[in-house]
């Protein structure tokens, strides 16, 4: 199945496949979406393959160009698509729909967010729902301005690196997505022993599968259709799903993401170039 | 023609108005049309969507909850179900799922399908396993979380697509409404402009409706004037008939006595005055009747140089001051026959349009002289019939006349004047007096050197009294024959019977056309000259004279008219024979007498020389 994209210049993505765009950093190895990408293509009857990009700009970049009619993107990343390019909401995760994060600090002490002022902070990558609009939301919703609340304010490339500035205390509070340090905490790499929550924001829509207005809506319902039928009550369709982390998929539609919409201005302006 | 063009235009008014409000109309339906067309098309599927919109929330909302409590009853009471007892639960999510099913089909929405047939799928497995007794808590559980998820599906899918319609709807109505607001303006772009032409149309027709109208009020204003004047002119005739009767008795007793007094009587001086009196007065009944009625042509042999001398003061004074006036006389010329009034006409004329042609002032000649034309002149481009004329020439030193121009200038209506100082009729009114009296005109002119205006009247043969402009003949012959004179006033008749015996004539007279006709046909070979009136009671003169001409065709006649009417006129136009006006010399009835008879005399000579 072709990409659709009829734009002459946008360079067409490869040939007769689905290419979906992703974030991951170096550490994740690419065969993380292969199970995904298989029950795709088998369901589909095309190849789908996954383009691995480092950066939250790169997805959007590739996904402008076209070099991609499919991305995996957070919310704050989607409503910047879908203003610039007309890009579509196709699904969600069960757990995107009421996602939060968690601020995690080092010190013993300091029971709310408002006791670390003067401590250095550490938020996720710039263009981040959960890395960032809205932990800085959620500050401003107490009245705490973090570049005058915190000694410093430090933004990292990714999850990992803001786990790994907590873990080296170069940042005293971190916030990272709930699901996240969950998994840190399980995992053991967060010893609940040294680091612990201070505050959860309220609940946002996170992540989903955005489409480029060229894709064909038959192609779309088809997809669609693909990622609803993956049932977590069927034992061959758990790597699939594990390949994202979701427990199943819904489906999304723009009004979902008006929360984001109106609060990105609002909060983002001041700080950094608005997508 | 005024009243054909009023109901011409009464009808032009009155279609373009119903054409002004059959476009209003039509405008209206169409505009009514498209926003209803707009409104319908956006109930329509906001009512589909919305339709469907309901129902299926309802349905799958029941469906949930028809799983919830199949969920309670299944962790609380396994046991029934095992032994096969199905819940209503079951049913009624069957029957939802049927209903949704149905609603998909209706629709047709194919992105439903998937998920519903999943959906379906999940249900029969299921109910499936609940009628099976087999399966075990954990199979049910799944089975059940299975369903829930697909109807959890279903229910976002089907947001997720309402949100999509609505957009859709959204964007098309933009485009609809663009569409329309578009079809809107030109509908209106269109009416209007058919409106302002229609319009422009009506206003144009209303004016020229009214033009029309007042035009009409006009005509028949001048038709009242004109037929006032046609009752004054009908009158005046009768007036004049009867009183031109009494100035003929009046000059021919004049005559009578002028002749019988010797040269050094004083008396004969008197009688002069006398004459001229009456001939003064004749012509001031002739000159009321022309007034009267201006399409009365009354020709007469005139003296040219009389009526120029006539006129001298008058056309001095149309000159401007700057203008000198040379006239030069032949003392030769001959009579013309022509109406005095047009022949002034055409004087006045002339030198009006020569005074407009030196506006500075320069010299006009006027000169008449005898000429006779033999061969047209090789030179010439339009050369004049050969004959004997008498010849007026007008010229000026004038700003002349370019000869690109020169064919145009008779033309009616031809002017270089502005409108205030020319109407284009002075010329041709000049051209068609002259061709009228059997004349030709001639012009030369080169532009800055001036214009000559020749005028050929053909002569009479008639040498003129130059003082009072008298016909006399150029010889005297002695009469003879015998005239019958036809006149039922009875002095007229006395006096001018008693005047041709003394000529030497032979005279029958009778008082009425019967009587006439008794004493022609008595014998008539021996009457060689009928004199008649035209009008009187019983028989016109033609009348009678066509009667006497059945039995001599080749009678010759003279006829004497009072002025009296249109009858009188047209009776005339239809005669070659000659006539005179009363009240007339008794000189002009002897000189056309001869004429006449010496016309038959050369016929007859002719006929006799080729008989022997």
């Amino acid at each position: 199945m072709a990409v659709a994209s009829c734009d002459s210049a946008r360079p067409s993505a490869s040939g007769d496949g689905l290419r979906l765009g992703v974030v991951s950093d170096a550490s994740r190895a690419d065969p993380r979406y292969e199970p995904l990408s298989a029950y795709l293509t088998a369901t589909l009857g095309v190849e789908v393959e996954f383009d691995i990009r480092a950066t939250t700009e790169d997805l959007l970049a590739g996904f402008d160009r076209g070099e991609f009619s499919v991305a995996w993107l957070d919310s704050l990343a989607f409503v910047s698509a879908e203003r610039d390019n007309g890009a579509a909401a196709l699904a969600v995760r069960g757990v995107d729909l009421d996602a939060t994060s968690e601020f995690l600090t080092s010190r013993a002490d300091g029971q709310r967010l408002a006791d670390f002022a003067g401590s250095s902070f550490c938020f996720g990558p710039r263009l981040s729902t959960s890395g960032h609009l809205m932990p800085r939301a959620y500050l401003a919703i107490l009245g705490l301005d973090p570049e005058t609340q915190f000694r410093d304010v430090q933004y990292s490339k990714s999850h990992e690196e803001t786990t790994s500035r907590l873990l080296a205390g170069s940042a005293d509070l971190a916030v990272l997505e709930s699901d996240e340090v969950t998994r840190l905490f399980e995992l053991g790499v967060l010893d609940s022993a040294k680091f612990r929550r201070v505050a959860r924001t309220p609940p946002f829509r996170n992540f989903l599968f955005a489409v480029s207005p060229e894709l064909s809506r038959s192609t779309r319902s088809s997809l669609l259709d693909a990622l609803l039928a993956l049932n977590p009550e069927n034992a061959n369709h758990r790597e699939a799903l594990e390949s994202l982390g979701a427990d199943y998929f819904l489906p999304a539609y723009s009004s979902l993401f008006e929360k984001v919409r109106t609060t990105a201005p609002l909060v983002l302006h001041a700080t950094q170039e608005v997508r | 023609m005024e009243r054909e063009e009023l109901t011409k235009n009464r009808r032009q008014i009155l279609s373009l108005v119903y054409k002004v409000i059959a476009t209003l109309l039509i405008a209206a339906l169409l505009l009514v049309g498209l926003v209803s067309v707009r409104f319908a098309i956006t109930e329509d599927i906001h009512d589909r969507v919305e339709h469907y919109h309901i129902v299926t929330v309802t349905l799958t909302g029941e469906i949930a909850d028809s799983i919830g409590q199949l969920r309670a009853e299944l962790g609380g009471n396994s046991g029934q179900i095992m032994e096969g007892l199905l819940p209503p639960a079951i049913d009624e999510i069957g029957s939802h799922l049927d209903s949704v099913e149905s609603l998909q089909r209706l629709y047709d929405l194919t992105e439903y399908r998937g998920c519903l047939a999943r959906t379906r799928d999940r249900f029969e497995v299921l109910r499936s396993l609940m009628s099976s007794r087999a399966a075990s808590a954990e199979a049910l559980a799944s089975a059940l979380r299975s369903l829930l998820l697909s109807n959890r599906q279903l229910q976002l899918l089907h947001v997720a697509e309402m949100e999509r319609v609505q957009q859709d709807l959204f964007a098309s109505s933009r485009r609809l409404k663009l569409y329309l607001t578009g079809s809107i303006l030109i509908v209106l772009l269109a009416t209007w402009r058919l409106l302002s032409r229609t319009l422009r149309l009506l206003r144009e027709r209303l004016r020229e409706h009214a033009e029309t109208a007042e035009a009409l009020v006009q005509r028949e204003r001048e038709l009242q004037h004109s037929r006032k004047l046609q009752a004054l002119g009908t009158l005046v005739g009768s007036v004049a008939h009867d009183f031109n009767n009494f100035l003929s008795v009046v000059l021919a007793n004049a005559d009578a006595l002028i002749g019988s007094f010797p040269e050094d009587d004083p008396r004969k001086s008197n009688a002069l005055e006398i004459q001229q009196s009456t001939v003064r007065a004749a012509e001031l009944v002739r000159r009321l009747l022309a007034f009267s009625r201006p399409e009365m042509v009354e020709p007469s042999d005139l003296d040219l140089n009389h009526i120029i001398r006539e006129c001298e003061t008058l056309l001095r004074r149309l000159l401007n001051v700057d203008t000198r006036l040379e006239i030069e006389f032949d003392s030769a010329l001959e009579a013309i026959r022509a109406d005095r009034v047009q022949i002034e006409q055409i004087l006045l004329n002339l030198v009006a349009n020569a005074r407009d042609a030196m506006p500075d002032g320069g010299r006009l000649r006027i000169r008449t002289e005898l000429a006779s034309v033999t061969v047209g002149s090789p030179t010439e481009n339009d050369p004049i019939d050969p004959g004997a004329y008498c010849l007026l020439t007008i010229e000026d030193t004038g700003v002349g006349i370019d000869r690109e121009l020169i064919d145009k200038i008779f033309e009616p209506f031809f002017t270089t004047k502005s409108l205030d100082h020319g109407t284009g009729l002075g010329l041709s009114t000049v051209y068609g007096i002259v061709t009228s009296s059997n004349g030709q005109v001639r012009v030369e002119s080169q532009p800055g050197e001036g214009s000559r205006f020749r005028i050929y009247f053909p002569s009479l043969g008639y040498r003129v009294k130059s003082q009072s402009g008298e016909v006399v003949p150029r010889e005297a012959k002695p009469a003879s024959g015998t005239l019958l004179f036809v006149e039922d006033q009875p002095e007229l008749r006395s006096l001018t019977s008693q005047a041709l015996r003394q000529a030497g004539y032979t005279v029958l007279d009778a008082s009425d056309p019967l009587d006439a006709k008794e004493i022609f046909l008595e014998d008539p070979g021996g009457v060689d000259l009928v004199v008649t009136d035209v009008i009187m009671p019983g028989l016109s003169g033609p009348r009678l004279v066509s009667e006497l001409r059945r039995a001599r065709p080749d009678l010759r006649v003279v006829y004497t008219s009072g002025y009296s009417g249109d009858s009188d006129q047209l009776e005339l136009s239809n005669s070659s024979d000659p006539y005179l006006h009363k009240p007339f010399h008794l000189e002009a009835l002897l000189r056309v007498i001869e004429t006449q008879l010496a016309t038959k005399d050369a016929s007859v000579r002719g006929k006799e020389s080729t008989n022997t």
